[in-house]
């Protein structure tokens, strides 16, 4: 039983991490995009 | 003087030590070299591998224990963590990310496809592997051999040669495996979605990219630092434009050279007594299972997010998430294009594509964060 719960935990936190870095990377590269675009913007 | 005999010359030679299971091996290693040369099944690994695993198989050969030559390949290529960096310098350096940053959302694709991953490490436990040895079993679904390698060697470094050898036999049979699943679950109307072109990326957002991902994937994940700084590192040497030697060398000769390392390195890893067992046989199915579940994941993920999306997504994209570039990004637009031929999914495809490789890095990053 205790072996499973260490399973469930490694697979959870595990998935759940990917999907965190990736989601956060995603926001940071619409982020600079935005950035780039705002500063480089002709007046 | 020692004196020598006919019978103690003979005991020096290998003829009085061979064994079933060293021709067994040499059969199998000829299955790799037959389906390398005749096949074209990803011959730039499973020739070395192939041949390395004919040449540890002879008995008492000086190759594998330690000290010996194919030993220091697997001891400074693998164990120190060597080679599958070095791999993703290259990769780095080969990949064009711009489909991605054009369309960053593509990098859930990327995360959905890791799926397979812990529904194989599920069903490895299930079969009776350790945790360790399971995690490095599920790797195979993200179809990314370095990685796999890289996670294999630091958890379950016994089962290197059957993982390595699933991985790239996945990867090879890519355009054989996803299209049944890709048809199984999307419909003839989903297949044909046409998507808006890509917006072109500029050079100032391509050089800021290895530092951005760098920061978001190596805070997050620190364990998979060695895999990801490197590939972001031949990113930038490929987009800053100012390091063409740089460039060419990761591209080609240190990439062509690591390859052999690692081939020899991984062959070197499976000797008859140690190979056959049912294990690899487990791993083989359990492989194939992961691959299908990662294709389906980032299918299903594209089908989701169509219901809130206004631009709809064509969901073939989302079996482009695992990470055999562009392998699965070429089967995407093939069978977007036998529904419509005026179709051009390729682009759109290897947003996720890339997304793959990172998200298979970050996998096996938090597997080592947990189980090591």
């Amino acid at each position: 039983m205790e072996q499973w719960i260490t399973v469930l935990e490694v697979a959870f936190f595990g998935l759940s991490g990917v999907f965190v870095a990736l989601i956060l990377l995603m926001w940071a590269i619409k982020l600079t995009s935005f950035a780039i675009r705002t500063f480089t913007k002709k007046s | 003087m020692a004196g020598f005999s006919i019978s103690t010359v003979l005991l020096k030679t290998g003829f009085l030590h061979l064994t079933i299971g060293h021709v067994i091996m040499w059969l199998i290693a000829a299955a790799f070299i037959y389906l390398a040369i005749k096949k074209d099944f990803e011959p730039l690994l499973l020739l070395p591998i192939g041949f390395s695993i004919f040449a540890v198989n002879f008995p008492l050969a000086p190759l594998v224990g330690e000290g010996h030559l194919f030993y220091l390949f697997y001891h400074y290529g693998l164990e120190k963590e060597v080679i599958p960096p070095l791999i993703f310098l290259g990769v780095g350096a080969l990949t064009d990310f711009g489909p991605m940053i054009a369309d960053p959302k593509t990098l859930l694709l990327g995360a959905a496809a890791q799926f397979g991953v812990f529904v194989a490490f599920f069903g490895a436990i299930l079969l009776g592997f350790n945790i360790n040895e399971a995690a490095s079993i599920g790797i195979i679904g993200g179809a990314d051999g370095p990685t796999c390698i890289y996670l294999t060697t630091k958890l379950a470094p016994h089962l290197l040669g059957a993982n390595a050898i699933a991985a790239y036999s996945y990867m090879a049979m890519v355009p054989l495996i996803q299209p049944p699943i890709i048809r199984l679950l999307t419909t003839a109307k989903e297949r044909k979605i046409r998507m808006r072109q890509l917006r072109p990326v500029s050079k100032i957002e391509r050089i800021l990219f290895p530092f951005v991902g760098t920061t978001f994937t190596v805070l997050i994940v620190p364990d998979a630092a060695p895999l990801l700084a490197m590939l972001f590192i031949g990113n930038l040497f490929r987009e800053s434009r100012v390091v063409e030697r740089l460039l060419k060398t990761s591209q080609n000769e240190l990439l062509n050279i690591v390859t052999i390392f690692l081939g020899l390195a991984v062959g070197s890893t499976m000797i008859a007594d140690k190979f056959l067992k049912p294990e690899p046989i487990f791993i083989f199915i359990l492989g194939l299972f992961a691959f299908a579940f990662s294709t389906a994941g980032g299918i299903l993920l594209a089908k989701f997010m169509n219901l809130f999306l206004k631009e709809k997504i064509n969901p073939l994209i989302g079996s482009a998430g695992v990470s055999a570039v562009p392998m699965a990004a070429r089967v995407s637009q093939k069978i977007g294009q036998q529904e419509d031929p005026k179709n051009f999914l390729l682009m759109h495809a290897m947003g996720p594509n890339v997304a793959g490789v990172i998200g298979t890095a970050t996998a096996a990053g938090m597997f080592l964060a947990m189980l090591r």
